[in-house]
């Protein structure tokens, strides 16, 4: 149940695999029976094409057409795409729509201004990326539409927390609406304590006719572990089961706790395990620099090769006296090297290979990293006019290749490096690279 | 709610009094009456080198080995993880350093070699050989388990072995090592990491694969896993460098909560043992439990 269908797994019913009379009749405007079923797989012809689909199939088809989980938009200029995720695990396929990370903001709160100013001007940047908070949840204690305009007015999605009539104007700003349900047309959040309470409330709604819900599991008096556990249990129903009430996205308000480091492991957690929407008590831009961090490598799509763009990585602040490392484009690899060579007390230049996103050895192996393409790279980003010492170090890994690279990179001196990551700065210690204009 | 029906548990692994594993769901869920909880372990470093960050000597306040042994037994860590980050071995020194460990911290202990295979080669099978109780040492990989296991063997002690951030290595691993008569029972799975944005996911979804493999039946995968997230963490330029836009946040909170994320974010995806480098992660983490 609630599994894609392949196209053999439909062709099983057709009259062909069959072999009755009907077999390859035409009649649909395919072929075959299997040109059909392959297009019913990917759902590019009804099923009503052919007469001799038996009901069985029709339950099947109409069952892997069901909607594991709903996907919305909150806001309109700046929005932001919620729910929608297919698997239970990131290596099953990939997980799609990033955790919607949300704070709260008072709307009478006497600093307003200023701390809306400070949620608008977080932005962080991190590999190619920029991150800013998707949304801020906005609590009712007073003046709650001049309060909601302003933020609309920034464009940042709302997510409204109040029991009282939101003006016309708001509801255009496609918020999500929490706290009241009177606005049928606009996303409503539900709310419960339990599971059971949840899918009930839910089913509820559909039944009036509620189309855009989002499911909310309140924290109160509940233990994180409760929460993990209630959210595994409503994705599972969701993907695995598509049992309708639960096919939403789900949020969690996730109240101060004592410190800030519990805040940020409780919400380190909801972000992995399977919140679509987390709202914050606490702002606090080193907490959010970390679970952006966190949300960007969870929802890093594991079927791409990472890759890293060739170029030359300065590392702390490099100077003519520094370093230079040289290795290929696999992000992993490069990470590896970037990483160890952050650690280091000095600055070096990190020279990456295009390589297609292959490590060193993989890369060799593929034609992907030769003496030629390493000559043209260091060529191409001028190292020759970035340091006074003409060294390279290279992968270990790559020790064999010191004399073809020696003779296609004339005036360079070749240094064999180390196997592994960990040891290359021991290693570049023990070359005596001096600690210069050091920025640590 | 149908409940999700492993056949086959994670593997326990006792390390003196505690239990490593023995897990019959994923990480917090209680349905198979799950009971099995992560251990925490706070490492300290033999000596402070040039690597080791500042901001982690003052919270420990200790320049004197004996002292760091103190404190660490003194967090509310299960486990304490002593790093023997040196390159030349003198083994006078060596067994002096396990007599101030053995005297000073009452928990049990995980040995750390020093990341190089060249040095790890002699310095565990020594350490293993001079223990009184039986302990963790880690770690054994492919270039050295075989120099390594038959003293752990003797000793009754448990194995951590580290692959390469693969889960096939991390099997072939287990394969071998049990070949060479080291029991299942003494083994943990190290399957590497990157820090919190370097590379996490890999390591992430390697433990969320080696855990599906295990429920699936495969007993050469169902042992604990371990995580080294501590040292990791810290390697991290935001742990290290104040060098960073305002909106990256105060230094000092930066540096704890780097790793506080990436200690969570594991035990979600199914790590058995955390080793955290942060004193005041330890409670932190634990708190996740209650």
């Amino acid at each position: 149940m609630g599994k894609e269908l392949s196209g053999l797994q439909i062709f099983k019913y057709l009259p062909a695999a069959k072999k009755q009379n009907e077999a390859n009749c035409k009649k649909c405007g395919c072929m075959t029976c299997m040109a059909f079923a392959l297009k019913l797989a990917k759902n590019q012809i009804a099923a009503e094409k052919c007469e001799y689909v038996p009901d069985e199939l029709k339950i099947i088809i109409a069952d892997a057409l069901k909607t594991k989980q709903h996907e919305y938009r909150i806001g309109t200029e700046n929005s932001v795409k919620t729910g929608g995720e297919t698997v239970m695990f990131r290596h099953d396929k990939t997980f799609v729509n990033r955790t919607v990370i949300a704070v709260t903001l008072e709307s009478k709160d006497r600093d307003f201004d200023k701390k809306l100013k400070r949620i608008k001007d977080f932005q962080i940047e991190r590999i190619g990326e920029t991150f800013k908070i998707d949304a801020i949840c906005l609590k009712d204690t007073g003046n709650f539409n001049t309060a909601a305009k302003k933020i609309a007015d920034e464009k940042i999605p709302l997510i409204l927390d109040t029991e009282n009539e939101i003006m016309p104007e708001i509801l255009q700003a496609n918020p999500l609406i929490t706290g009241t349900d009177r606005y049928k047309d606009n996303l409503t959040c539900i709310t419960a304590d339990t599971l059971n309470g949840l899918e009930s409330k839910s089913s509820e709604k559909i039944k009036n006719g509620y189309e855009k819900i989002v499911l909310e599991i309140t924290m109160k008096n509940k233990t994180i572990q409760e929460i993990i556990e209630a959210l595994t249990y409503i994705r599972r129903m969701a993907v695995q089961e598509k049992l309708e009430p639960l096919t939403f996205p789900v949020m969690v308000r996730i109240p101060a706790y004592n410190t800030l480091a519990e805040t940020t492991a409780a919400a380190s957690l909801l972000i992995c395990r399977y919140a679509n929407i987390i709202v914050l008590e606490d702002f606090d831009e080193a907490m959010l620099t970390a679970l952006f961090t966190l949300r960007q490598n969870i929802y890093t799509n594991p079927q791409k090769p990472l890759q890293v763009e060739s170029k030359v990585y300065e590392i702390n602040e490099p100077d003519r006296n520094s370093p230079v490392i040289l290795t290929t484009n696999f992000a992993l690899t490069y990470f590896a090297v970037a990483n160890e060579l952050e650690s280091l007390p000095f600055g070096s230049y990190l020279v990456v290979t295009p390589s297609d996103g292959m490590s060193v050895l993989t890369a060799w192996s593929a034609d992907k990293f030769t003496a030629e393409i390493a000559a043209k790279t260091v060529k191409k980003f001028q190292l020759d006019e970035k340091v006074n010492k003409k060294a390279i170090i290279i992968p270990g890994l790559l020790s064999h290749m010191k004399e073809e690279l020696q003779n296609a990179l004339q005036g360079w001196e070749i240094i064999v490096g180390t196997i592994e990551a960990c040891e290359i700065p021991e290693f570049i210690k023990s070359l005596n690279y001096k600690q210069q204009s050091c920025s640590k | 709610m149908k409940p999700f029906r492993p056949n086959l548990q994670i593997r326990e692994v006792n390390i003196d009094c505690l239990t490593a594993g023995g897990d019959t769901s994923f990480s917090f869920m209680k349905e198979n009456e799950n009971n099995a909880s992560f251990l925490t372990a706070i490492e300290i470093p033999y000596i402070y080198d040039d690597f080791y960050p500042e901001i982690l000597k003052k919270l420990w306040n200790a320049d004197d080995f004996e002292q760091r042994l103190k404190h660490a037994q003194s967090t509310p860590a299960d486990i304490v993880s002593v790093k023997f980050n040196i390159s030349e071995i003198n083994e006078k020194e060596i067994l002096a350093a396990i007599k101030a460990i053995e005297k000073n911290v009452k928990k049990p202990v995980i040995y750390r070699g020093a990341n190089n295979s060249k040095t790890d080669r002699e310095l565990l099978p020594l350490i293993a050989r001079n223990l009184m109780h039986p302990s963790v040492i880690a770690f054994g990989e492919e270039e050295t388990y075989k120099d390594i296991v038959p003293e752990v063997i003797k000793g009754g002690h448990i194995l951590s072995l580290r692959s390469p951030i693969d889960i096939n290595i991390a099997k072939e691993l287990n394969i071998l090592s049990t070949d060479m008569g080291l029991s299942p029972d003494k083994i943990l799975i190290d399957p590497d990491m990157g820090g919190l944005g370097y590379g996490l996911e890999y390591g992430y979804s390697i433990m969320e694969k080696i855990r599906q493999a295990a429920f699936e039946g495969d007993n050469m995968l169902n042992m604990p896993v371990i995580a080294f997230i501590g040292e990791e963490s810290y390697r991290t330029k935001e742990t290290k460098s104040k060098n960073f836009p305002a909106s990256w946040g105060k230094y000092e909170t930066r540096a704890q909560l780097w790793e506080t994320t990436a200690a969570a974010a594991l035990i979600s995806a199914g790590a058995n043992i955390v080793v955290l480098w942060n004193p005041e992660n330890v409670s932190v983490i634990k708190g996740l439990l209650k």
